[in-house]
């Protein structure tokens, strides 16, 4: 897979095993347009699909990593457009992801940004970070994750007031309600996020997958039938040759070296 | 240095829409003008601007002092000033009150309430003469450290520029 580069308003560089994705559109303060969310989509895809990939690091610029959803855009859509729109398919193409996903959050993460940050596993945010879904200033809602994915971090209070009030929320209340992971200094963000990200690649990638797929499972299923989902996944890990190369190296008090087999 | 001047009728929400601007892509800020106004509710918005911002602020006071005087020379990373008069009971605004526990703590700020000569604890307390000392990253870590549990603020702490630069030094 070749790296995207130049005036690509979402670029992918591979710094082996991470995927490094990032959105590139400063005078727009990483506004969300057709072109970037295509990009993003695309990427995600890309990522997953590169062997050589086995975790991903999303982030914006210093300033901002994405104010949300141009609203040219969103002002030419309809009740019978959305749906079916490129805005939807790439939040849908994103969650899928795979494999892990890093959010590395400094500025402004704002509406569709945010959406897109809350979608990713991890999120570390630099003490500059700005959270919030504003959309219902606007007379609508967050169309792509907003009303669900802040309940699942940070519970239905914070959820209430994100999506009712379209109030912002810094950094430091962002960490204490759990709706970031990690703070760090903005100067540090994309090392730490980084190492973070070689720290779950370096981990069985098989099993990584599938724990990833168990988490999302309770998105679909009730938690019944989550847990009965789990017990599939990890049921058929165990047949894995990374399984019996962890247990070995466990017993034998060795590194596991991990193959994705 | 960006340099803030409070006019006399500068209202809070003025206040906040002048900090807000000044602070951003400032090294250090002064602060100078007008510090007798009293404390109302809105007042809040300006303080957590000063709050959150890592950029120094230096604070030059002169003349009467009120509440909104009290809550800057809270909030100031250094002071300074002369012949300053407090406004009475201006200590015990319940802002004030707020804002004396996070920066002074507890037993302090108790004492900064009920004490005779207020300003005088106050100025023994904060007073710092010249203000090169005191760092954007300086605050940063002690924002860190008033905000996160103990472990993760030494984890923030640790990824600050100073503290790496001077890992790199001492490996040299």
């Amino acid at each position: 897979m070749a790296d995207h580069a130049g005036d690509q308003p979402v670029q992918i560089s591979i710094d082996e095993p991470l995927a490094i994705v990032r959105i590139d559109r400063p005078e727009a303060r990483n506004a969300l347009n057709r072109e970037v969310l295509a990009g993003l989509a695309r990427a995600m895809a890309d990522a997953d699909a590169d062997e050589r990939v086995r975790a991903i690091v999303l982030t914006g610029g210093h300033d901002a990593f994405s104010a949300g959803a141009d609203i040219d855009m969103l002002s030419g859509q309809t009740a019978a457009s959305y749906p079916e729109s490129e805005t939807a398919r790439a939040f849908a193409a994103i969650r899928a992801t795979r494999k892990p996903i890093v959010a590395a959050v400094s500025g402004f993460c704002l509406g569709g940004g945010c959406e897109i940050a809350l979608a990713c596993d991890v999120v570390i945010a630099s003490d500059t970070a700005v959270f919030g879904q504003p959309e219902i200033r606007l007379g609508i809602i967050p169309g792509a994750g907003g009303t669900q994915l802040w309940e699942r971090r940070a519970g239905a209070g914070t959820q209430a007031m994100a999506a009712l009030t379209g109030d912002p929320i810094g950094a430091f209340a962002a960490r204490r309600l759990g709706l970031v992971d990690r703070l760090v200094p903005a100067s540090a963000l994309e090392p730490a996020a980084a190492d973070l990200a070689r720290q779950l690649a370096s981990r069985a990638p098989l099993a990584s997958r599938a724990a990833k797929k168990a988490m999302r499972a309770s998105w679909t299923m009730p938690l019944a039938g989550a847990l009965d989902h789990e017990v599939a996944v990890m049921a058929g890990l165990l047949a894995t040759e990374d399984a019996h190369e962890g247990i070995a190296a466990f017993l034998e008090k060795r590194p596991a070296t991990f193959r994705g087999r | 240095m960006a340099v803030l001047e409070i006019l006399k009728d500068m209202d809070d929400a003025a206040l906040r829409r002048t900090l807000s601007k000044a602070v951003r892509g400032a090294d250090t800020l002064l602060v100078r003008g007008r510090l007798d106004t009293p404390l109302e509710g809105a007042a809040t918005a300006w303080i957590k601007v000063l709050h959150a911002t890592s950029v120094p602020v230096f604070l030059e006071a002169a003349g009467s002092v009120g509440e909104r005087g009290l809550a800057l020379m809270l909030l100031a990373d250094c002071f300074d000033g002369d012949d300053l008069r407090l406004v009475p009971d201006a200590q015990r605004h319940p802002l004030i009150a707020a804002l004396a526990v996070h920066r002074l703590g507890s037993l302090a700020a108790r004492r900064l309430a009920v004490a005779e000569d207020p300003l005088a604890q106050l100025l023994a307390l904060q007073r710092v003469e010249g203000a090169s000392a005191v760092t954007s990253e300086l605050k940063q870590a002690w924002r860190a450290a008033g905000e996160l549990p103990l472990e993760e603020a030494l984890d923030f702490a640790s990824l600050l520029p100073a503290a790496r630069d001077h890992k790199t030094e001492e490996s040299r």
